[in-house]
């Protein structure tokens, strides 16, 4: 049987089935001289599944299925016409084993890449700041870290000495991949210059990061560019709870201990893009101890529900000013459930994050 | 130019009188989307003595911001040059972030007509 070659050939397996006996079958095949395996279902066990019926028919009708690797039952071919069956059967195992092909060479690429964002991700990690390690010298810190994608363009920073802890959230453009390759430029570059020990002024601090945001951007400048950071910057010192902040376009929240949240203006700019505006300029203000900080991402806000419309600052205020005395951890725990509650099977639109900082 | 919107990037029909745009802006790739509409603005708006603008987003993303500056910034300009410029920066009724967002631009234009518009 030439036919029988060319499923082989497809690594396909053809198998008769009947209600006949075993004895039955072997007679057939012998008269016939079948090599094609045939199965002996008396009872129907097999048969009653495929064809939803379980009566012994006199005339029954030959009927065949098709199923793929993976035991998925891809076609059911009913009535069959003997003539030209081989070959419509041949034909759909040639394109199913074009298309389980395909399917097969793009899950391995998908997995490659998954692969490859875990180990981004890790590296991303990597570059994020412990936010416990300063607990003992500047308060309770609690964080929700939550981006669209393993990785994202949200990052924050922090340095602490004895005399002051500095505190930065940033939200770079994009998320995912380009999103993370900004976040790593920007953790660098404020590695490098936060080092600088006699700095006291976060104003300063974002000068000095813009320019050097713009210098590795220039390249792209030229074309229609949108790399950046938005962010906020704060600088705590410690023996007169004194706090200077500079941002832009991201807000600093403040709740002194009479539970009122009040919110630092932001300047209207990006980080590492032109801007019409000359100075980085400054707020400061003193701080009661108990004082809570709130840093955050706009994906918070943004959060859209599937109506399509956003979460709010309003929102998330409330939240923050509702549960003044829980803890801070349960307090994110609140805003990470009031967004999923929100969100309902929309999905994500953005990175988000919030740093809770209690003084 | 006629762009349909998708799941990620909001419907664009610009003509010689005006541009409208509606939808939600956070596209993997703001340059891909950006960049042909702000081609094709300027070229309509060298040629049009008044320009109507009437922008319906529902959200867009910080990428998106920046583009949306650089899309303000050049209807700000014709309007310096003396051309007649209208934009209408609508929201939806109970939308805060979004009538937020409107507010925030109205800060940079001097000489264009910007209102914002709950619908």
């Amino acid at each position: 049987m030439q036919s029988l070659k060319q499923f082989d050939k497809l690594s396909a397996l053809p198998l008769g089935i009947s209600s006949n006996t075993v004895e039955q079958h072997a007679k057939f095949a012998e008269n016939y001289e079948l090599t094609l395996p045939l199965l002996a279902d008396p009872e129907l066990q097999l048969i009653s599944k495929y064809t939803g019926s379980n009566r012994f028919g006199m005339a029954a009708r030959r009927q065949s299925f098709l199923i793929d690797p993976q035991g998925v039952l891809r076609k059911i071919y009913n009535p069959v016409n003997a003539f030209t069956h081989a070959d419509e059967v041949l034909s759909d195992l040639q394109t199913l084993t074009e298309v389980i092909d395909q399917l097969g060479s793009l899950q391995r690429r998908q997995r490659e890449m998954q692969d490859s964002i875990t180990a981004a991700r890790r590296i991303q990690q990597s570059l994020l700041p412990d936010l416990s390690s300063i607990e003992n010298s500047s308060g309770q810190i609690a964080l929700m870290f939550e981006p669209l994608d393993q990785i994202g363009g949200d990052c924050y920073w922090v340095q602490s000495n004895s005399t002051q802890t500095w505190m930065g959230l940033f939200d770079c453009t994009g998320h995912g991949v380009p999103g993370a390759f900004i976040t790593m430029v920007l953790l660098s570059g404020l590695q490098r210059l936060g080092n600088n020990l006699t700095l006291t002024s976060p104003a300063r601090l974002l000068e000095q990061l813009d320019q050097y945001l713009r210098e590795v951007f220039e390249a792209e400048q030229d074309k229609f560019s949108s790399s950046g950071a938005e962010g906020v910057l704060v600088c705590l010192d410690h023996q007169q709870n004194m706090l200077k902040v500079a941002s832009a376009r991201r807000p600093l929240w403040v709740q002194q201990p009479d539970g009122v949240i009040k919110e630092t203006k932001p300047q209207r700019r990006i980080l590492g893009q032109p801007s019409k505006l000359k100075q980085w300029e400054e707020q400061s203000f003193t701080l009661s101890s108990g004082s809570r900080l709130f840093l955050f991402s706009d994906g918070i806000p943004d959060e859209g529900n599937p109506e399509g419309f956003s979460f709010g600052k309003h929102r998330l205020k409330s939240i923050l000013q509702h549960h003044e005395q829980v803890s801070l951890v349960e307090l994110t725990n609140k805003v990470r459930s009031a967004i999923q509650l929100w969100r309902e099977e929309a999905t994500q639109r953005d990175d988000q994050t919030l740093i809770a900082w209690e003084i | 130019m006629q762009l349909e919107a998708t799941n990620r990037t909001p419907a664009v029909s610009i003509s010689a009188t005006g541009i409208e745009m509606k939808g939600e802006c956070y596209p993997e790739d703001i340059t891909a989307f950006a960049e042909p509409v702000m081609e094709a603005l300027r070229q309509q708006l060298e040629s049009a003595e008044s320009f109507h603008a009437r922008i319906e987003l529902y959200y867009f993303n910080s990428s998106s911001a920046k583009f949306l500056f650089d899309f303000f910034e050049e209807l700000e300009e014709a309007a310096e040059e003396g051309k007649q410029i209208q934009i209408d920066w609508c929201y939806r009724a109970d939308d805060s972030s979004m009538q937020e967002a409107g507010e925030d631009f109205e800060e940079d234009f001097e000489h264009a007509q910007y209102q914002i518009v709950e619908i």
